[in-house]
């Protein structure tokens, strides 16, 4: 039998066991772990006032012979004539507590601006520079103008207010066409603009010298790229501005010395939440898995981890797999292949809704880009099973004919076949071997194969004979469970909004 | 006993009681009462396994004058709201309904408690009559109705003190017979008696209660004979474990190794809860570790989900691996699995645990530290106590009390979890407590080197009745 109780503390004293006395309770789960729990518990009034006056954040479990099933913070407490009402979160909603304001890894060049005197004083920077910032960085010296090693263009790099987090890597490509008397250099400042390192420098050959770059440097609060003429007589700049440039395509900076995953970044949420409140999420990372894939532009303002976090799950990893992110019975926020923890189990349908409708249907698709389109791809097994060929038009945001011919195949794979809506209830619950077990067991991220369907192959049913539970919503008083199963976000999606990390 | 003579009924604080077959206040009209039988309550969560009812007894009620009659009719009023009332959790005594049947030939009335009203329904109704009726000082065909307990309580059944074997050498299974067999779901009360001085351990880390309804249905692995590969012996006398050593894991990379597997004699059943105590040594690794339970011939194979050993402690823990699953079948092999973050430090099994979870008398109950030198004093042995309570409370109590004569005091403990509303059917019982110090923290179990062992386990059942005996 199962026990509700509630305690000061995660790890503190029990303050009362509402097991018998609690009415209509039930608590679900999702794919960030414990989701709500919810139930009645009547008391006489005086009780009442003190449950609803005790301003303190207590903590709610329910547990299967000392062994958690859900635990969360008690959230809301209502005053009804009969008892109090009260709903409890489960412990992902911590990661909410806090806003994270921060930069892991900065693509934008409208993020770097000209420096001018005034940004650093007793040093030699100079406005006689033509600059750009516009998809790419740019520094040339204008005609005319007198240039020495008196005269540097900068172009600096400053994340906003409220960022903790140093760059200690800067990856770019590079062009430098210039003579060998003009040099460029990158620098890692302080918070003031003062120097702390030079961490490139590249003379001109005559020539144009171009290549990439990856560096890695000592925490610093602000970067900048220079050009210079050096030498120790200034002289005016007599040819054309534009034939001397520097340009940076590219431009990335970081945060962390390896490449930005989500796997550091949940790590870093983590220990924020942890170090302002300590009883609410450990900062133990072991549950942590990476996912692998790059990412490019993670800038937070004020944001909210949650968000950020079920976004970079979203994304999946290097080989296509969706990710899921939360937080266990433990404290612990995992970040982990979708499903991996998850059991599996087995179901006789007693009654299932299902809707497909031919509305969602498209098995021929050809992609616009720009002023061209694609040849148009056919799926000829969706042809024969509806008798209808639906064909549609994507719109790709890119020139690149085999960027857009992907995106046109991934959206016939979405669409040719999609997965009808559908709900099961669930009487009973089996393990692979044939085991009954208590339905409360069920979690979201298992898998439920549906047994007593009609042993069709190639049919909508058969699209929903096994599938992974989204959400889990289980009732005590009646001992009841329900599942929704999950939809999963078209592949498309998915591509488009990898393409935009990469971009 | 010889048989009851006539029904008896009455309605009781303790203090005041109404019998309502007495025949001179109070007297049951004709047809006017049979007990409501209960059913199972469909909540999974714990507490009373059955339901509640609600009541409705015709009674006449007389007295020698009209005041009188009134104030029997009062008296039970009160003791009906008074019911409410406590089960509102004011500061008054529980009501209790007994009834001993005609003929009944246990001795003494089983009881019931009374819950209060039923519903908007007041506790009674009133006849048309009642004005009429005043001058030959009776009232007539008072209908009460009130929501009691759904099942009646026999007197406790005082029994298996000690069990066999005792004084219990911890965790062992013990295992004990009532004098009946119990055909429905019965509260229990477990006490452990003749606890060591307090002061000997600054806090009990008291640990996992396994409680099943049989011994074949519980069972302590001694971890030290599942010895094979990465997994060695190892005396560690000086923390005391539980047999003749412990088993010690010694990884040599993160790849998941097995123990050998060792006999199990549980009966069939389809989840086996499993625990364990343990040890990471170091701290420089982490560990995962899976329970293998077998049916005969390797067959019916289930697994425990994961378990995350972390390196926040070096000291013994005592720990619920989860469930296993199993296609309803005898188990006979139970192996360990377990997985290193690296290939350092080691993991080290005391014992495991194992018991058959799928009926409600089966409990693993987790009882939280208890502090109990702030109340107990040095040279009192103590008994813990875990009583459901089903005739005066609402909810369970586990407590530690002082035995030192003539002044009891009392320590409870920090938390528990798990359902420690106790039941028992059947005529048997078997327990193992899983328990250690945390002072000195170093310890597998509950007691020092040199010091008695403990304790002795005893059991008190209240038979339980869906009808009246």
């Amino acid at each position: 039998m199962l026990q509700l109780a509630i305690f000061n503390t995660a790890s503190g004293l029990m303050l009362a066991d509402w097991s018998e006395r609690a009415r209509d309770v039930t608590w679900t789960t999702n794919a960030h772990g414990d989701a709500t729990l919810t139930a009645t518990i009547p008391l006489n009034p005086i009780e009442a006032f003190a449950w609803f006056n005790l301003t303190d954040l207590l903590h709610m479990e329910v547990n299967a012979d000392a062994e958690y099933l859900w635990r969360g913070r008690l959230e809301d407490v209502r005053l009804r004539p009969d008892g109090i009402a009260i709903a409890a979160l489960g412990q992902w909603t911590a990661l909410g507590d806090l806003p994270v304001t921060d930069v892991w890894s900065d693509a934008r060049t409208n993020r770097w601006r000209p420096l001018i005197v005034d940004d650093v004083p007793g040093e030699a920077v100079s406005d006689a520079f033509q600059f750009s910032q516009s998809s790419r960085l740019y520094i040339a010296p204008r005609k005319g103008e007198l240039h020495g090693q008196g005269q540097v263009g900068y172009l600096g790099y400053e994340p906003m207010t409220g960022v903790t987090r140093a760059a200690v890597a800067l990856d770019f490509d590079y062009e430098l066409t210039a003579p060998i008397t003009w040099t460029a250099t990158a620098d890692s400042r302080d918070n003031t603009w003062t120097l702390d390192t030079n961490i490139w420098t590249l003379a001109g050959n005559g020539g144009t010298q171009s290549g990439t770059q990856t560096l890695t440097f000592s925490a610093a609060d602000r970067l900048s790229f220079g050009l210079f003429y050096d030498d120790a007589t200034p002289a005016n700049y007599t040819g054309e501005t534009g034939d001397i440039y520097l340009t940076i395509t590219n431009v990335h900076v970081r945060t962390i010395t390896s490449i930005v995953t989500a796997a550091p970044i949940a790590a870093a949420f983590a220990d924020a939440v942890n170090s302002l409140n300590p009883t609410q999420l450990s900062d133990a990372s072991v549950y942590i898995e990476d996912p692998g894939l790059d990412l490019y532009e993670e800038i937070y303002t004020d944001a909210d981890m949650r968000a950020i976090l079920t976004r970079l799950a979203a994304l999946g990893d290097t080989q296509g797999q969706q990710w899921e992110v939360g937080v266990n019975h433990i404290g612990y926020l995992y970040l982990r292949p979708r499903g991996s923890a998850g059991r599996t189990w087995y179901t006789d349908a007693s009654d299932i809704d299902v809707e497909r409708s031919l509305g969602s249907v498209w098995n021929s698709v050809y992609s616009r880009y720009g002023d061209e389109i694609t040849a148009t791809v056919a799926d000829t097994s969706s042809i024969a099973r509806y008798g209808l060929t639906r064909r549609r038009a994507i719109r790709s945001r890119t020139t690149d004919t085999t960027q857009a011919q992907t995106e046109r195949d991934t959206s016939l794979l979405d669409t040719a076949d999609p997965l009808p809506r559908a709900s099961v209830p669930v009487d009973r619950v089996l393990t692979p071997s044939g085991a009954v077990a208590p339905k409360w067991l069920v979690r979201s991220g298992d898998t439920m194969i549906v047994r007593n369907l009609p042993p069709e192959t190639n049919s909508v049913i058969d699209r929903i004979r096994m599938f992974r539970i989204h959400e889990t919503s289980y009732s005590a008083g009646t001992d009841s469970l329900e599942v929704t199963p999950e939809s999963p976000p078209p592949l498309l999606e998915v591509l488009l909004a990898r393409a935009m990390e990469a971009a | 006993m010889p048989p009851a003579a006539y029904s008896t009924i009455t309605i009781t604080d303790g203090t005041t009681t109404c019998t309502l077959t007495d025949g001179t206040n109070y007297a049951l009209t004709m047809g006017g009462w049979a007990p409501q039988v209960p059913v199972r309550r469909a909540s999974t969560l714990g507490g009373r396994p059955y339901g509640p009812v609600v009541e409705s007894i015709r009674i006449n009620i007389f007295g020698t004058t009209a005041a009188a009659a009134l104030a029997n009719l009062q008296t039970l009023m009160a003791l009906i709201d008074q019911a409410d009332r406590w089960y509102k959790d004011e500061s008054v005594d529980p009501v209790l309904i007994t009834y001993e049947p005609q003929g009944s030939e246990l001795g003494a009335a089983v009881e019931s408690l009374i819950f209060g009203f039923a519903g908007d329904s007041g506790p009674a109704n009133l006849p048309m009559s009642f004005n009429d009726e005043l001058m030959i000082y009776s009232i007539s065909d008072v209908e009460l109705t009130f929501v009691r307990d759904g099942v009646w309580y026999g007197e406790p059944d005082l029994t298996v003190a000690p069990m066999v074997p005792g004084p219990v050498d911890h965790p062992e299974v013990v295992s004990g017979t009532f004098a009946e067999s119990a055909a429905h779901l019965s509260p229990v009360k477990l006490t452990i008696a003749d606890l060591p001085d307090p002061n000997v351990f600054d806090t009990y880390d008291a640990g996992l209660l396994l409680i099943a309804s049989s011994s074949n249905r519980l069972q302590i692995v001694d971890a030290w004979t599942m010895n094979a590969g990465a997994f060695t012996q190892d005396a560690d006398a000086a923390r005391e474990p539980q047999g003749s050593g412990v088993l010690v894991y010694t990884p040599v990379g993160t790849t998941q190794a097995a123990s050998n597997t060792i006999g199990l004699s549980l009966e069939a059943g389809k989840r086996v809860g499993v625990v364990a105590a343990l040890r990471n040594t170091t701290g420089l690794s982490t560990f995962e570790v899976q329970i293998r339970v077998s049916g005969p011939s390797g067959r019916s194979a289930a697994l425990t989900q994961p378990y995350h050993v972390d390196a926040s402690t070096t000291e013994p823990r005592i720990v619920v691996l989860g469930y296993a699953l199993c296609e309803e079948d005898d188990y006979s092999s139970v192996q360990i699995l377990a997985t290193a973050s690296a290939a350092s430090g080691t993991l080290v099994f005391d014992y495991l645990g194992l018991i058959v979870m799928d009926d409600p008398t089966s409990r693993i109950l987790a009882i939280g530290p208890i502090s109990a030198t702030q109340t107990i004093s040095s040279g009192e042995e103590s008994t813990l106590s875990i009583d459901p309570r089903e005739l005066t409370a609402r909810t369970p109590q586990i407590r530690l009390i002082g035995n030192l004569f003539p002044v009891t005091h009392y320590a409870v403990p920090e938390w528990w979890r798990g359902d420690a509303f106790l039941l028992s059917q059947g005529s048997t019982i078997a327990v193992s407590w899983c328990a250690r110090t945390s002072s000195p923290g170093t310890l597998w179990r509950l007691y020092d080197s040199g010091a008695a062992p403990l304790a002795n386990f005893g059991f008190s059942r209240r038979m339980a009745y869906l009808v009246p005996t």
